[in-house]
């Protein structure tokens, strides 16, 4: 029995990643890409992800060629210009892999006009989570895509 | 040679007089016989290739049907423009032909193209051509709701499909019956993951079973005893419990039976769409007429066929048909204009008598009319033309001037004939007649030669905009050489019988004429001898008309009112069919509490085999209006706000039917401006789409802006890890197969039902479909060692997202953002939408084109300033070859700009707007406006030759004031005859006429009343050259005028 509760526990966590990180996001993209709320890093401490506060929202757009286009939305979907956000997005990348995520390595999207856009590495294998972590007025804030492909 | 004609008709007048009545008779009978349709035929040939693609993703769809099929259809000769729709199981390649190609030889050279597509398509997968219909082609809904029935929305369904469908189908000219709602019937058995498991069965073996579920077949002849026999094996399902006992495998030496593994139930198979009728539930099927069909009978044929059928119903059932039917617009249109025409005729009957103040002069004049609308019946009848608003247009149009050569005519006989009488030896009657009709004669004909010269333009006219006004242009030419016809035969001839014999008495004037006179005479006084005042005059004039040109806007074609509207509710993308379809019906409830709505139709998602591709994020509603009630624009704001209180996150796009339908054609989207964004990836065409979206969403008067909702939606992946795969002996694109056949459900076979056929299903149940981990402990395989392989074994399954849609156009992909215009300057939001794009960067390989009606307009528009001027060198040239003389040429074209002055000062009190239509008024009227200066300079010519009058002041205002009444006939009837098209802005049918009738009405005022004081004044000054040289080379060569 223990170990049947353990199973369901296990598998039901593989599919609360579907989900995405933070409260869900029930908007479509302005831009056609896929949508995630912006919390502050601190705040998902002890993995209250659903419950924070959303600051921002992002807004992810990914090219055939590779290239990252990142938006950031207001938490009532208008357009933000960026102001205050530093030049530069650190992206940490993991895989799923034998049904378990793995980190496989970071890179950086860099700030162009109200976006910031930048090369994702390439990745043979299907899903993938990238969690990006912007600062803006010195705030480290996070956003987690989940299952991309 | 016009001569003879004249001689001939006044020699021959009886038999000229029966032909004329033979002529109305049949004409008329033609003219009733005559097919009838809302515009002239608008479909350019279009040939729809579909594919139902299983479950296949849309990038799949695009990969390994789309892109085959529209590789092999490429370059076929006339191939105009290829579209296509990848969406979740269905591809959709749209191939536009050239206007005038035969649509059966083009569906041929696609069947030929789509045998080599075929074998680069995945097996099983079956391009077909949809049955040959048209955007213009939807004619009707038909509802089908269970009222006060018990029936259930299966029964309701089975009923469309199988009942009503047949029967409309049988129909002459109905090409296609598209049903959406209800549940289709379906035999499906549901396999339980575990059950399968437990009977140590795979997927691979449950599907070989099926695949030979039981069937009849022949053993060929026997003869037994003399006879023949025919041997037949009996192994068809004929029932549920038939299905249930099949046989699919062993376990442990025991037949295992369908019952152990499966579930059969009878269900609808997974809804892709549905209807609504009312608000009510229902089957909503949408009739297409085929190419050639004729709307309002074909209606006609259809409504009786339902009465019929209403009565075969089961007790309670609604069977409607009185919902959206494009012949109700058809039906108001043409009344209106047909009403028009009445009008017009009327207002010219009470001209002719007010001038003329004669019955006879009045009645051999207005024979013109009837007699050039039937002549114009049987040429229309002999080159197939048929009656529609446009055709109809031209002749209400036409008609004040279908009586202008017989103004003419008649006035100048008619003075003659009393200047005979004063005679001490008056002259044969015939005699004077055949003079007096050939003195007017060259006039007349030059006049009309520059008027059809003028209409020319039109045919130049390419696209949809000269479909339709090209069929205008024929009706108003051919009426109008039909009436020189009549005034060079019919009217002398009349003339002979009516006015031959007049008293003596009738000499004098009208009061009415000789006021007319008395006052022009005393203007006359003051202005013959000031030209320079005159002209400065109205040079002032045309500058202030066209100081008002840039604050004018610029429209296409002006708004239908067909009593209808098309409302599209965009949803986002990824919205379940069960929302989507709740919501709309919420929307569809709260639009029926408006008084003004008479019905509704709601389709949501898409019909199988509908070439009518929409995702189940969207609603369509086709409403109808009542004809009583509010503005519409009042009722339509109050559509607006309904929807928006009761769905406030939907997109709305609110049109009407066949403005909408008009739209796609033009641009293969519905709205008036069109933003087309191409290039190779859709994740970038997507961003750039909302990019441009931020951009225009705050232009003032830009409403309905809307980005293409191609987007990403949810989407339960399954990524197969071919080296695990591998490892197992399995590739990965069988597990792709099995898992497409248990998912999205497999036809196994076909149920015969009382004559219906209905499919039998095998697909996984909805407990393991549903249910990601339940997918994921599927059994793929069984190893010869034992072991099973379960798909988590060699797969990642989650929940990841996709492109709900991908679109192409020309073999590129292409992304739209669309919007109209809130009743403001198309040219002017346009121009502004430019300045704004310019700030959007692009990257290599994407580019935008402007399409829509407004990339009509201005193509069509610039088209037809270019053929205005080649019109005016063609009336220059008329006139030079007429009068030999440049000066009196450019004298008479004097009048172009003062009808411009009308026609500017009338647009600007009324629509404001230049519309395609205006532009084609405008090159129209440069030719009637030439008319009253032929007139005139003629008389002028005359007199000095035939009547001994020196050139001088008095010359010019006796030939003023003799011309004075023609002119003013002829000018005052074509204006008169146009008011029941002026006064009628927005009416059904009179929308494209009524700019028309604006500028011609506006121009004819100004350059007859300006023309009057300018062209003797023009005349006195620069003419005498002019005037004695035409004398001169007219004495040489022994020519009369």
């Amino acid at each position: 029995m223990k170990f049947l509760i353990l199973a369901l526990c296990l598998s039901l966590n593989a599919f609360a990643h579907d989900e995405g990180h933070g409260p869900a996001v029930k908007e479509g993209g302005l831009y056609g890409g896929i949508l995630a709320s912006v919390m502050k890093e601190a705040d998902l401490k002890g993995n209250h992800h659903a419950k924070a506060t959303v600051h921002y929202k992002a807004e992810l757009i990914r090219a055939q060629d590779g290239t990252l286009t990142l938006y950031f939305l207001t938490p009532d979907m208008k357009k933000h210009d960026l102001t205050g956000f530093e030049n530069e997005v650190t992206v940490k990348m993991e895989v799923k892999k034998g049904g378990k995520y793995t980190y496989v390595g970071e890179f950086k999207l860099t700030k162009k006009d109200h976006l910031f856009s930048g090369k994702l590495p390439a990745v043979r294998t299907r899903p993938f989570n990238l969690d990006m972590f912007p600062v803006v007025n010195k705030e480290k804030l996070f956003i987690g895509f989940s299952n991309l492909d | 040679m016009l001569d003879a004609v004249i001689k001939f008709a006044l020699k021959q007048r009886l038999a000229v007089l029966a032909t004329a009545i033979l002529l109305m008779v049949l004409g008329t009978r033609e003219a009733i016989e005559l097919p009838v349709d809302v515009f002239p035929d608008l479909n350019r040939p279009l040939v729809t290739v579909m594919t139902e693609s299983g479950g296949l993703a849309p990038e799949e769809v695009e990969a390994q049907v789309t892109l085959p099929v529209e590789t092999a259809l490429n370059g076929l000769p006339g191939l105009l423009r290829l579209r296509s729709s990848s969406g979740p199981g269905l591809s959709i390649v749209y191939a536009e032909f050239d206007w005038g190609t035969d649509l059966y030889q083009n569906r041929q050279l696609v069947s030929e193209r789509l045998q080599l597509a075929r074998e680069k398509i995945p097996r099983g997968l079956n391009p077909v051509m949809a049955p040959s219909s048209s955007i213009m082609g939807e004619i009707m809904f038909v509802g089908l709701s269970k009222g006060t029935s018990q029936l259930t929305p299966m029964e309701l369904r089975t009923l469309a499909d199988w009942t009503v469908r047949p029967r409309l189908l049988a129909i002459r000219g109905v090409s296609q019956v598209i049903t959406i709602g209800g549940d289709l019937k379906q035999y499906q058995i549901l396999v339980s993951a575990e059950k399968i498991q437990g009977k140590n069965l795979t997927l691979e073996d449950l599907k070989h079973a099926l695949s030979e579920i039981g069937m009849n077949t022949t053993g060929g002849f026997i003869d037994i005893d003399d006879k023949e026999y025919l041997i037949r094996a009996l192994g068809r399902i004929e029932s549920l419990e038939d299905i249930q006992d099949a046989f699919v495998g062993l376990h442990l030496g025991r037949p295992v039976r369908v019952r152990d593994v499966a579930q059969v139930v009878i269900a609808h198979p997974p809804k892709r769409g549905n209807g609504t009728v009312n608000g009510e539930p229902g089957v909503v099927m949408t009739i297409q007429k085929q190419p050639a069909a004729e709307t309002v009978e074909l209606t006609r044929r259809i409504e009786a066929e339902l009465l019929v059928l209403k009565k075969n119903l089961p007790e309670g059932v609604k069977l409607e048909g009185d919902l959206f039917k494009q012949s109700h617009f058809i039906e108001n249109a043409l009344a209106n204009v047909k009403e028009a025409l009445f009008d017009g005729t009327l207002m010219v009957a009470v001209v002719l008598m007010l001038f003329l103040f004669n019955w006879r002069t009045t009645f051999i004049t207005l024979t013109a009319i009837p007699l050039s609308l039937v002549i114009t019946a049987l040429v229309f009848k002999f080159f197939d033309i048929g009656v529609n608003t446009m055709t109809l247009g031209g002749l209400a149009v036409a008609i004040g001037e279908l009586v202008d050569d017989a103004i003419v005519d008649v006035e100048n006989v008619f003075r003659r004939l009393k200047e005979n009488r004063q005679l001490k030896e008056p002259r044969s009657v015939l005699r004077v007649i055949y003079e007096a009709s050939s003195e007017v004669r060259n006039s007349i004909v030059f006049s009309t030669i520059i008027v059809v010269l003028v209409f020319m333009p039109l045919f130049a006219l390419d696209g949809l905009e000269g479909r339709l006004f090209a069929p205008m242009g024929y009706a108003y030419i051919i009426s109008i050489l039909a009436s020189l016809l009549v005034s060079l035969t019919v009217t002398p001839a009349l003339c002979y019988f009516l006015l031959g014999k007049e008293s003596a008495r009738e000499e004098r004037d009208g009061a009415f004429v000789r006021t007319l006179k008395n006052i022009t005479a005393k203007i006359l006084e003051h202005t013959v001898e000031r030209p320079k005042m005159i002209l400065a005059g109205c040079t002032v004039l045309l500058l202030a008309a066209l100081s008002l040109v840039p604050f004018m806007g610029q429209d296409f074609l002006p708004a239908f009112n067909e009593g209808s509207a098309t409302i599209g509710l965009a949803a986002s993308p990824g919205i379940s069919l069960t929302v989507s379809d709740k919501k709309g019906r919420e929307v569809e409830k709260a639009l029926l509490e408006i008084p003004e709505v008479k019905s509704t139709v709601r389709r949501v998602g898409r019909a199988e085999m509908d070439e009518h591709a929409e995702g189940v994020h969207w609603n369509e509603i086709d409403v109808d209006f009542h004809k009583e009630g509010r503005p519409r624009e009042e009722v339509l704001r109050l559509v607006r706000e309904k929807i928006k209180t009761t769905w406030p996150e939907v997109a709305i796009n609110l049109g009407q039917p066949i403005s909408h339908r008009l739209d796609h054609m033009l641009s293969g989207t519905r709205a008036q401006i069109v933003l087309k964004i191409f290039g190779h990836d859709i994740a970038e065409l997507r961003r750039v789409g909302g990019e441009i979206y931020q951009n225009l969403q705050d232009i003032p008067g830009l409403v309905d802006l809307q980005v293409e909702p191609l987007v990403q939606i949810p989407q339960l992946k399954i990524f197969i890890d071919k080296e695990v795969a591998a490892n197992a002996r399995l590739s990965a694109g069988t597990i792709a197969q099995d898992l497409q056949d248990l998912l999205n459900g497999e036809l196994v076979g076909q149920m015969l039902e009382d004559q219906r056929l209905v499919g039998i299903a095998l697909r996984l149940d909805d407990q393991t479909r549903a249910d990601p981990l339940r997918i994921e402990a599927l059994p793929i395989k069984q190893l010869p060692t034992g072991e099973r392989v379960k798909l988590s074994d060699v797969a990642n399954v989650y929940q990841g997202h996709g492109p709900n849609m991908i679109n192409r156009e020309n073999l590129q992909r292409r992304l739209y953002v669309s919007a109209n215009g809130d009743g403001v300057d198309l040219g002017k939001l346009v121009a502004e939408i430019q300045k704004r794009l310019e700030k959007i960067p692009l990257s290599e390989g994407y580019h935008i084109e402007l399409a829509g009606q407004f990339e009509s307009q201005q193509r069509s528009s610039k088209k037809m300033v270019w053929l205005g001027l080649i019109a005016l060198l063609g009336i220059f040239l008329v006139l030079f070859f007429h009068f030999n003389s440049s000066l009196l040429s450019a004298q008479i074209m004097l009048n172009i700009p003062l009808a411009l002055i009308g026609s500017i000062a009338a647009i600007w009190i009324t629509d404001r707007s230049f519309s395609l239509a205006s532009l084609i008024a405008f090159v129209t009227l440069c030719g009637i406006a030439s008319r009253n200066g032929i007139m005139m300079v003629s008389h002028y010519l005359h007199l000095m030759e035939h009547e001994g009058e020196k050139f001088g002041r008095a010359m010019v205002i006796r030939g003023t004031l003799e011309r004075l009444v023609p002119v003013l006939m002829t000018a005052l009837t074509a204006v008169l005859a146009l008011m029941p098209l002026l006064f009628a802005a927005g009416e059904p049918g009179k929308e494209i006429l009524h700019p028309v009738a604006v500028v011609i009405t506006g121009g004819l005022l100004t350059s007859t009343l300006l023309d009057l004081f300018v062209t003797p004044a023009v005349f006195l000054a620069y003419g005498e050259k002019a005037a004695l040289n035409y004398l001169k080379k007219q004495n040489q060569s022994g020519e009369l005028l």
